[in-house]
């Protein structure tokens, strides 16, 4: 049999190494965090499991990638940056309006299901509008080289990428917590009926969410597009993860989903350095204990 | 239901499955070797979406991580025949006795939580196994999968390797069908209608939903047991949460409230399949359309639409259910 | 009820089976062969690559007659880089299609995969792109044929070349399957017979179609290695090549990789000068060493088909589909066991240079591996290719063939 699974890690343990590592997962979990809290919203707002939310960002991405290719130099990416997440909050919208209304009483086997058909039908489209081949992007010129950390180089896109996660968080609990949406969507959980009664437009206020959980998806996808290959196949690998993460978390949690995109970002970065074999089964490991002894994860509550 | 009325629906029920057993048994004396092959697949697929509706349909229990045992089946009939030199037989009997251990063990934890986190848990182990399938490259061939998986001489014809797989079949879901009209069929029914009350009439419906889901990754095992020796070989993909779809997509294509459903929806999902591929790459839309379709419109499956129940799937309640 | 069920069921039954056998088969007139490719995922690039160059040949074929007075018709198939799909693609190619050959595909786990049904089947499978050598050796078979160096001489190859440098410690990194495990193997054999104080220090295997080499270039750089050999190839490479870049990892290390004119024209100005690469037949070294008119025309089609210039995979694409028919006109009929014999032996007339002929041993092209530096030249503004090229001939490397017997004979045990 091939000798692959042999690796045998000899690495030198010193202070650059471990920033590296930490910087390195650090960025991983920036984008998990992106995109698990979009997962992580429409379920805590609307209690659906979106499974086209790997999409999402698999087209916001492949959209990136083609704005990039289209307008030359780091306007490119900028222009991306926007054009992007909005572009996949609109079809979050038609997503919404055409098949979410019409299973947000149903089991949840029939939203897992129908937003499953979801990822189908959005692989075949993404296929034949972009083809088959994966896509290069690269670092934008602004963000190119790499800046010296404890001795080591760090690629400062990554930085950026980090930098603009933990503002995102930021910018989120503000709106979930200062403004007047928020206050309404966290209404919204608890007593949307009342609400209604009110003269509110729940209806209105769902819509709402899952755009704002679709432009985070697709933000995601414009993120992570110089970092790696954008290709088929991105969203059923990010879905796993993400899910991951806000399982661990607490589905519904942002605080969750924070911490637990850096438990898991670090557990990849450290974990494919000392065990590689073994990095993803730990992953999921994770997600099984969790499940098993506090299934509403860290910081989450138990489902009504 | 009166006596008389079961009686005569026990007859009729029966020769329509003898006349659908004389179709499958001549039948490949009529067509190429490809559909053989193909019906051959059916089958087998069959057999596991059949399995998987024992826990979903019967018990209503939604496993998201049913292709572990299938693929656990697969893998262990490969590993036991090709590595340790098993007889066939020996290894279509010690296939599901493995996956009916982790189907054990993995539904005690499973039962312990409810809905969707037991379909969170149950894809969370899927996806584990998954994982260590694919990175165990020196025990299971990792990413590559496992090769030259033996067929013995006897089988080794298309047609030949056909009817065994019938055969196999016909009598797994023979059982099946045993058990689900059993008294513990009849309580799992009554499980899934309504915990508390069954609870209170005196059922261990824990107790009883970790015998299903093991009895159910059981026969799914037969299956993937029967699979690895059909392709010859296993693969991880076996094991992937994508895989894991099928099953429920068969289920509630074909109806999910009868046996026969799912074996239905196994048919009509790979005469899909073929049907589309020939005409077009873009299979999945087209699976994706129908799914989506079905689900927003006919939660009852072909086989329920056909039949003619309603079932409010989609308002969440949970209906009366006559037998099935 | 239950009756009205069942009968449901038996009535559906009935008509799917109806619907699939009415279901047209297609004409019988033409030879068809197939190729069961990559058309999906990181790979695509190169399956896509190869599905254009056999192409160009069927079409040269056709236009000179065809084979025996009978057009060629090519089927083209998706195996996703996925052993099972590939598995019955092909399956269903020889049994619904019946098809005279089939070509393909681009993963060492899906050749394997696919031999198993050519062999079961008695159909010829001709690899030009994946290139594991237990598909020829250990699992090697009569119906399977390989016009591309296979892992044995190509791994052995590169640890030649390396051998010659000053490196003592390495780390290995490649895509986590049959490929990156076996060639990688090979490359550390030859090393350590021809350099006597080598430690590989760490083994990396990411998945096929990893887009994420964050942590793996980590572990490199923890590692402290003196040079990296890598094998790994296409969207990978591009996507391990732009992250590595980002920690200035080829200031640091020399980096030995599948550097092909496909990832060199995906890398476009995101490519790094000074790294090593090698790969199965480059046009531009090829210009260079064993130029001829037939090369020249086919990079001009293949340009005119894609706007891209032709890579390894497309050359020996289009060489595997001339081998089969040459050897359909040498045995003068499309029956496989007189093709197959016509093809042992066979001499090629390859793109890739005159002297290539297909051994009976392990039924292998006597084809080599292609060495050089990375480096822009004037006359390719878009993307680099190489500098300080040279040719390893296959049977300078391959395994003797005593070896392959021996190996054989392991195997059965």
């Amino acid at each position: 049999m091939g000798g692959g699974t042999d690796a045998i890690s000899v690495i030198t343990w010193d202070i650059g190494t471990i920033i590296l590592l930490i910087l390195a997962g650090l960025t991983r979990a920036a984008i998990l965090f992106v995109v698990a809290s979009g997962l992580t919203l429409v379920f805590g707002v609307l209690r659906v499991i979106n499974m086209a939310h790997g999409s999402l960002y698999m087209i916001g991405a492949f959209v990136a990638a083609s704005v990039i290719q289209k307008v030359a130099g780091s306007g490119g990416y900028w222009l991306a940056l926007v054009a992007a997440p909005l572009a996949v909050a609109m079809i979050g919208a038609i997503i919404e309006l055409g098949v979410l209304r019409r299973i947000y009483q149903a089991e949840h086997v029939v939203q897992l299901l129908a937003t499953y058909a979801l990822i189908l039908i959005f692989d075949d489209v993404v296929k034949f509008i972009w083809g088959a081949e994966y896509k290069s992007v690269s670092v934008p010129a602004t963000f190119a080289g790499a800046l010296s950390i404890g001795g080591r180089p760090f690629p400062v896109y990554n930085l950026f990428v980090t930098v603009w996660a933990i503002t995102l968080a930021i910018g989120l609990w503000m709106l979930i917590y200062r403004t007047g949406l928020g206050r309404l969507i966290r209404a919204a959980v608890d007593d949307a009926e009342t609400l209604e009664a009110l003269g509110v437009n729940i209806p209105l206020i769902f819509s709402a969410v899952f755009v704002i959980g679709a432009f985070l998806a697709g933000l995601g996808g414009v993120l992570v597009a110089p970092l790696g290959s954008v290709g088929l196949g991105m969203d059923v690998t990010i879905l796993i993860e993400a899910f991951v993460v806000a399982v661990i978390g607490g589905l519904g949690s942002f605080p969750g989903a924070l911490l637990g995109a850096v438990i898991i970002g670090l557990m990849f970065s450290f974990g494919i350095t000392v065990a590689p074999d073994m990095a993803m089964a730990f992953i999921f490991l994770a997600m099984v204990i969790v499940l098993i002894i506090r299934p509403w994860g860290l910081f989450g509550e138990p489902e009504r | 239901m009166t006596r008389e009325g079961s009686r005569g629906l026990w007859r009729s029920g029966w020769l329509w499955a003898a006349l659908t057993l004389v179709v499958l048994v001549i039948y490949p004396q009529l067509v190429s070797r490809y559909y053989i092959v193909l019906s051959t697949e059916v089958v087998i697929l069959a057999l596991l979406a059949t399995s998987y509706n024992l826990i979903f349909g019967y018990a209503g229990l939604v496993s998201f991580g049913h292709a572990a045992f299938f693929g656990l089946g697969a893998y262990g009939m490969g590993l036991l025949t090709k590595n340790y030199g098993f007889p066939m037989l020996g290894g279509l009997v010690a296939a599901p006795l493995v996956a009916a251990a982790f189907a054990f063990v993995i539904g005690w934890f499973c039962m312990r939580t409810i809905r969707l986190y037991f379909s969170l848990l149950s894809l969370a182990f899927a996806q584990l196994l998954y994982v260590i399938v694919y990175q165990w490259t020196s025990f299971t061939g990792g990413s590559d999968g496992l090769q030259g998986v033996p067929r013995p001489e006897l089988l080794s014809s298309h047609s030949s390797y056909y009817y065994f797989a019938l055969g196999a079949t016909v009598l797994c879901m023979l059982v099946m069908w045993f058990i689900v009209n059993s008294p513990f069929g009849w309580s799992l029914r009554a499980i899934r209608e309504n915990t508390q009350r069954s609870q209170f009439l005196g059922i261990n419906d824990r107790f009883y939903k970790i015998i299903a889901f093991t009895i159910a990754g059981a026969f799914a095992g037969v299956a993937g047991g029967l699979y690895s020796q059909f392709q010859k070989w296993a693969d991880p993909e076996l094991l992937f949460w994508t895989t894991s779809a099928n099953p429920v997509l068969m289920s509630i294509l074909g109806g999910m409230f009868s046996f026969v459903g799912p074996s239905v929806g196994a048919v009509v999902f790979v005469a899909l399949r073929e049907i589309i591929k020939v005409r077009t790459d873009y299979w999945p839309l087209v699976l994706g359309a129908v799914l989506l379709t079905l689900v927003l419109t006919v939660p009852d499956g072909i086989v329920g639409f056909l039949v003619g129940k309603a079932r409010p799937l989609l308002l969440g309640k949970k209906a009366e259910t006559p037998g099935s | 009820m239950r009756g009205k069920t069942w009968g449901m069921g038996a009535i559906l039954l009935v008509i799917v089976g109806l619907a699939l056998a009415v279901t047209p088969a297609g004409a019988q007139k033409p030879i068809k062969i197939a190729m069961v490719n990559t058309m999906t995922g990181g790979a695509a690039l190169y399956g896509l690559a190869g599905i254009e160059g056999a192409k160009i040949a069927v079409a040269e074929l056709n236009a000179a007659g065809g084979l025996l007075g009978r057009k060629i018709e090519m089927i083209v198939r998706d195996d996703g880089a996925k052993p099972d799909v590939g598995a019955r693609e092909i399956r269903d190619v020889i049994l619904r299609e019946e098809v005279a050959a089939v070509f393909g595909p681009v993963s060492s786990g899906v050749l394997l995969a696919m031999s198993e049904v050519a062999r079961e089947n008695k159909t010829i499978l001709i690899a030009h792109t994946s290139n594991t050598e237990r598909a020829f050796v250990e699992k090697g078979h009569r119906y399977i044929f390989s016009v591309v160096p296979n892992t044995f001489i190509e791994g052995s190859a590169m640890g030649l070349y390396m051998a010659k440098k000053p490196y003592k410690k390495y780390v290995i990194i490649g895509p986590g399957y049959e490929f990156g495990y076996i060639q990688g193997e090979a490359f550390e054999r030859r090393l350590k017979e021809n350099k006597q104080d080598v430690e590989i220090v760490n083994k990396l295997w990411p998945k096929l179609g990893e887009t994420d080499f964050t942590s793996y270039i980590t572990a490199i750089i923890a590692a402290k290695p003196d040079a990296v050999y890598g094998n790994l190839f296409g969207s990978d490479l591009i996507a391990f090549t732009k992250q590595a870049k980002g920690y200035e990892f080829f200031k640091k290390f020399p980096f030995a990789a599948l550097y092909d004119v496909d990832t060199l024209q995906g890398l476009g100005k995101d490519v790094v000068e000074g790294v090593i690469g090698y790969e199965r037949g480059p046009f531009h070294v090829i210009r260079k060493l064993a130029p001829s008119q037939r090369l020249e025309d086919f990079i001009t089609k293949y340009r005119a088909a894609t706007n891209k210039y032709p890579s390894t995979w497309a050359i020996n694409a289009y060489d595997g589909v001339m081998a089969w028919g040459k050897a359909v006109k040498k045995a003068n009929t499309v029956d496989t066991e007189k093709v197959v014999d016509a093809l042992e032996g066979l001499k090629l007339d390859s793109l890739r240079g005159p002297g290539r002929y297909i051994r009976k041993a392990d039924h292998q092209a006597n084809v080599g591996a292609y060495i050089g530096v990375v480096a822009w030249d004037k006359s390719f503004p878009d993307f680099a290719i190489w500098k300080d090229a040279t040719y390893i001939p296959g049977e300078q490397v391959w395994r003797p063939e005593a070896e392959i017997a021996q190996e054989r004979a392991k195997a059965k045990k």
